[in-house]
């Protein structure tokens, strides 16, 4: 059952290509080939950035492990390695699991649909079928509190209600690793408090919890494990009571 | 509440991306026809809020550019009206698909920039968008040609199970053609502006305006040229004849060619495109 849904990482790096220095463009690749250095020397001009280094990581069932570090430091990087969506430049990710993954309110949703026909959308993105989607959008429209609001088009929304409606709609999957970026701090105090009720729900649920945050609060209320991530690797990993001391001082 | 078994929840397959191949995700995203089929009706709703016509308006603008051209040409080439207008529609209509799936698909993923690096969707779906949209766009204008095939009284003339036919070998190869012109617009931003320039060029190199047989039958601009076989695979049973062998074979075979340079675009740019997009 433990084996059943984790998420490990054994020297994952990342680097990213950085477009702007070395335009993209088919001529630049062309007279690359004229000049008779061809393409392994194009590869080589391109400028990356390694955003993540060597980076091991284990997750198990019941980890909420908060992801801190400053900005640049590889965070949102890392979020989209563990939701699978940047593939690893060196080594590997194995998961177990559903992974719902947010990194901003918006979802990808279309602005000029409503709150309520949105939910259809996100769920059609995340492939929920329908009769499912119908049975849990009941309990999402109660969820976001936004009342009336459900019926109008989302860009009438300020970002405290689309992040209300983007964390109704991922938790309500009940994924087995749910994957956040701090965008949940836009939410007002009563719906801070009751998303992290959910949070935790889910936890208990021996699912795994991962969230990118500033937010010393948050990492206390809601995690059992920090990961410390400084110029892209791991400064730090277990927990958050075991921190040495000047790892990351805003949490000591 | 919730629901308490996350694995009832239908096709969970595709919330992986990394570890799978493209064959896996090729499957995958044909599971997924739902939701490219839906993103091709948002993107044409989306595009035509609050217009009366809607995707109307595209086959009203097809139907006019018939009704002018024809009016022309038909004495440019000295070839009845009647005639003329059935075989510029079907050209036009057919040469339209092609071009517009062309473009769009170079910025097929670069358009889904913010789902490509949010959802663990694979990439697949992003092009099947293009062609479902474009496919959509096509069926409104196949209303047209059918209003005139009507009014010239050439129903009857239709080849139904050939141009059927025709048709699915012109989605397959616009399938094939939108994933490799995806894959390279993703990476080099250029591309698009060359595939709408060269496509620009072809209309008038393809028989669209001008007939098959006023250049010479072993001329390049037909023989080399895969949009010919293309075009003509659907025209000809629309307009009453049988594809000839040859222009068959050539449209399958073309259509073979563009599924495999898609696919392998593909496979080769999938591990880069969200770092590029």
């Amino acid at each position: 059952m433990s084996s059943e849904r984790l998420i490990s990482l054994r020297g994952v790096t990342i680097d990213l290509p950085v477009q702007e220095t070395r335009a993209r463009s088919l001529r630049k690749a062309a007279l690359g080939i004229a000049v008779g250095g061809v393409l392994m020397r194009s590869r080589n001009d391109q400028v990356t950035v390694r955003a993540l280094s060597q980076i091991n990581m284990d997750a198990h069932n019941g980890d909420r492990i908060a992801l801190v570090g400053s900005n640049g430091a590889g965070k949102s990087t890392l979020l989209r390695v563990l939701a699978g969506i940047y593939p690893p430049t060196e080594g590997t990710i194995t998961t177990h699991g559903v992974v719902s993954a947010v990194f901003d309110s918006s979802l990808g949703l279309d602005m000029n649909l409503s709150g309520y026909e949105n939910i259809a959308v996100a769920c059609r993105y995340r492939g929920i079928d329908r009769a499912t989607m119908e049975s849990l959008r009941p309990s999402i429209v109660e969820f976001s509190g936004l009342g009336g609001f459900i019926n109008l088009p989302m860009r009438t929304y300020s970002l405290g209600m689309m992040a209300r409606l983007a964390f109704a709609i991922t938790t309500s999957m009940t994924p087995d690793i749910l994957v956040m970026d701090e965008w949940l701090a836009t939410g007002d105090a009563a719906f801070m408090e009751q998303a992290q009720n959910r949070l935790r729900e889910l936890v208990d649920e021996a699912r795994i919890l991962i969230l990118a945050t500033h937010s010393m609060s948050l990492v206390h209320t809601l995690c059992n494990k920090v990961a410390v991530l400084d110029h892209g690797r791991i400064a730090y990993f277990g927990p958050i009571a075991d921190l040495p001391p000047g790892v990351y001082p805003p949490l000591a | 509440m919730r629901m308490s078994s996350p694995s009832k929840s239908g096709s969970q397959r595709l919330m992986r991306l990394t570890p799978t191949n493209a064959f896996a995700e090729l499957r995958d995203s044909l599971g997924l026809w739902r939701l490219w089929l839906n993103m091709g009706w948002s993107d044409i709703k989306q595009r035509y809020r609050n217009s009366v016509l809607g995707p109307f308006w595209l086959a009203s603008g097809l139907a006019l550019t018939i009704a002018g051209l024809s009016l022309l040409y038909s004495q440019i080439l000295r070839v009845p009206f009647t005639d003329f207008a059935p075989y510029l529609a079907a050209g036009l209509m057919i040469w339209t698909y092609i071009a517009s799936t062309a473009t769009e698909s170079c910025h097929g993923y670069v358009l889904a920039d913010g789902l490509i690096k949010s959802l663990q969707v694979p990439y697949f779906v992003y092009i099947f968008r293009v062609v479902a949209r474009n496919l959509i766009v096509l069926g409104h204008n196949l209303v047209v040609v059918a209003i005139i095939w009507i009014v010239f009284g050439k129903v009857m003339d239709i080849k139904p199970l050939e141009t059927l036919a025709g048709l699915v070998l012109l989605a397959l190869f616009s399938a094939g053609m939108a994933a490799l012109f995806a894959s390279i617009g993703a990476i080099f931003k250029d591309f698009i502006q060359i595939v709408s320039q060269v496509f620009q060029i072809l209309i008038f190199v393809t028989p669209v305006f001008w007939l098959t047989k006023s250049v010479s039958p072993r001329s390049a601009f037909l023989h080399l040229n895969p949009f010919y076989y293309l075009l003509e695979v659907v025209r000809e049973p629309l307009l009453g004849q049988t594809p000839s062998a040859f222009v068959f074979m050539g449209a399958v075979g073309f259509t073979i060619a563009s599924l495999i340079a898609g696919f392998v675009a593909y496979a080769i740019s999938r591990k880069s495109v969200v770092f590029y997009v």
